[in-house]
């Protein structure tokens, strides 16, 4: 049988109005982003019954949770969804055990199978018997996700999950949440402002802005300047390409990425030839130049073509929007150097590309 | 070490406030909730009505009590007509003045629990599979009950120090609601009884001290169990 979800719904929270409406079949990580405000964990609350939309229709797994024409409106506690806030949530007054054990006992009956299959998943088998009060915050985050997936539902949410956690920990956990996914079936809607938490994680992204979709889609389809624009706040302006592994060059300690058969340097990455890569450039990392210079340290020098200009008079800089193959990058000079190299549309340059930096695959 | 009518008044203390704090403790935390949780004119008005008490004074109190509670009083003549029982001049006239004495300590400690629980951890349970009320006893009742705690021995303490509402209510009968306050208090009215005052004085601070120190310990205990090793 086809599963089918689907979101629709509209809500009104004071000033603020959501307009929501997202499909998916697939059991897979859907990743959900916007700035802060954009309503991405109000469609986590709508979908839990924590929030009752104006109206609109609710269906997870082929089952209706909420339907204002039918007049369908089905609690939080028998809607069988897993879902783990920013916070851990975890009950100060129970073990470890006891807390993953609560959502197990009002749903289901206990699989030890299961129970140690998610266990052995989070890595979490020797605090088992430990209070919530011991644990750091990257173990309550696993006991919470934990809690979440022993009571078997039918979708886990996991709202800004690793926001207030160390770098090392974050991508443990990212890690753990593509392991659910791969072996439990279960499709994760994963909630994030952080593009490169998305990148990492996700197969498909929705981006939300101001209470509705803006673009959704796979990442190679969203990864193009024009999305992805709603990440870019005026002072860290970057743009991401993607591209496959080429080379490793072993003499000169790099790799070699071909973007649209333009090859791009690298510092070593130890993924294979013609695995995928997302590259991340930063406008103020990207130089122009009219003629190829000599005698220079930077390694990464393309022939592009300019493709759009946008000037900031009061900043007194220029953003320059290059096409790399099918793609585009932005460089970012400043006004003063616009004018001496006289840059207009369609001309040929050459970006000078300073960093790079990988984020994904 | 004490005599007849020293103990007669320790037992009888005890007693009393063991009763008055018992039948308190569900609807005090029922009230308590209600304050907490609801808004409204019913609730402003329940928790006037539940803090009065705290700043009546207790010849008042004991005196609306005895207006209730006589036998042609609305509360009294209910209790006679339907289950044939008398509370004045009796312990369990002794223990109502006590309940309603103590009560407002016993709901102001629960409301601080219920105002500063954590709403998210209630919607976490909700999530996993719990009912509004499975959620109640499950969560919340477990995690404020360090809160509990302290109303319990705030009250219980109340009730052992109890004098102006009770001899206004049920009178000063020994064996039957001569607590040790108004042991003292008729100690202290007859001449040549003042060494018998000063025992029961003593008895009344060591008795304070020791019921301090219980409260303490559980207050300390339950916090531990609760919220760990941060207090």
């Amino acid at each position: 049988m086809n599963i089918s979800n689907h979101i629709k719904y509209k809500t009104i929270l004071g000033d603020f109005t959501s307009n929501i409406n997202i499909n998916f079949s697939e059991a897979n990580i859907i990743a959900i982003t916007g700035l802060s405000g954009s309503g991405k964990s109000t469609i986590a609350k709508v979908i839990c019954g924590l929030i009752k939309p104006q109206n609109g229709h609710i269906k997870i797994n082929n089952k209706l949770l909420y339907c204002s024409r039918n007049n369908i409106n089905i609690p939080p506690h028998k809607r069988n969804i897993g879902m783990v806030f920013q916070e851990a949530r975890l009950f100060s007054h129970m073990s470890v055990k006891a807390n993953l054990l609560y959502g197990q006992r009002r749903n289901s009956i206990f699989d030890q199978k299961r129970f140690d299959k998610i266990i052995k998943i989070l890595g979490i088998k020797s605090i088992l018997n430990r209070d919530i009060f011991n644990l750091s915050g990257g173990e309550a985050q696993r006991v919470s996700i934990g809690r979440a997936l022993l009571s078997e539902p039918k979708i886990l949410i996991l709202d800004e999950p690793l926001t207030g956690l160390d770098s090392l920990r974050q991508k443990k956990i990212m890690k753990i949440i593509k392991d659910i996914n791969k072996n439990l079936d279960i499709p994760i809607l994963f909630i994030s402002h952080s593009l490169e938490e998305i990148i990492f994680i996700a197969e498909k992204i929705i981006i939300i802005d101001k209470g509705k979709v803006a673009a959704q889609g796979s990442i190679d389809q969203i990864i193009s300047y024009k999305k992805l624009s709603y990440f870019n706040s005026s002072n860290t302006n970057y743009s991401l390409i993607k591209g496959i592994i080429h080379s490793h060059d072993k003499t000169n300690a790099n790799t070699i990425i071909d973007v649209n058969g333009i090859k791009l340097i690298t510092k070593p990455i130890s993924d294979k030839i013609n695995s995928n890569q997302i590259i991340k450039l930063f406008s103020k990392d990207i130089s122009i130049a009219t003629k190829v210079p000599n005698n220079i340290s930077i390694n990464n020098i393309l022939e592009v073509k300019i493709t759009k200009i946008k000037i900031y008079k009061k900043d007194g800089k220029a953003e320059i929007i290059l096409a790399l193959g099918k793609q585009e990058i932005i460089a970012e000079i400043t006004l003063f150097s616009f004018n001496k190299l006289k840059l207009k549309t369609n001309l040929k340059v050459y970006a000078l590309i300073k960093a790079i930096s990988i984020v994904g695959k | 070490m004490l005599n007849p009518i020293e103990i007669e008044a320790l037992k009888l203390s005890g007693f009393i406030a063991v009763v008055a704090v018992s039948i308190s403790i569900i609807p005090g935390i029922i009230i308590a909730w209600f304050i907490s949780r609801k808004s409204g004119l019913l609730s402003s008005v329940l928790n006037m009505i539940v803090y009065i008490p705290l700043v009546l004074p207790p010849v008042v109190i004991g005196y609306l009590l005895l207006l209730l509670f006589s036998n042609n009083g609305i509360l009294g003549n209910f209790l006679l007509e339907t289950f044939n029982i008398s509370v004045n001049f009796s312990w369990k006239g002794a223990a109502i003045a006590a309940a309603v004495v103590s009560f407002p300590l016993l709901v102001r400690s629960v409301k601080l629990g219920f105002d500063t629980f954590d709403y998210k951890i209630e919607e976490a349970a909700y999530i996993n599979g719990a009912s509004k009320i499975d959620c109640f006893f499950s969560i919340i009742l477990p995690q404020i009950l360090p809160s509990i705690v302290t109303g319990i021995t705030l009250a219980f303490a109340r009730c052992l120090a109890e004098f102006g509402a009770t001899i206004t209510f049920v009178s000063n009968i020994p064996g039957e609601t001569q607590t040790l306050p108004l042991a003292l208090y008729t100690a202290t009215q007859i001449p040549g009884t003042e060494d018998s005052a000063i025992r029961l004085v003593i008895i009344s601070i060591i008795l304070a001290f020791i019921s301090v120190a219980i409260a303490e310990i559980l207050a300390k205990r339950t916090n531990k169990r609760i919220l760990g090793n941060r207090n």
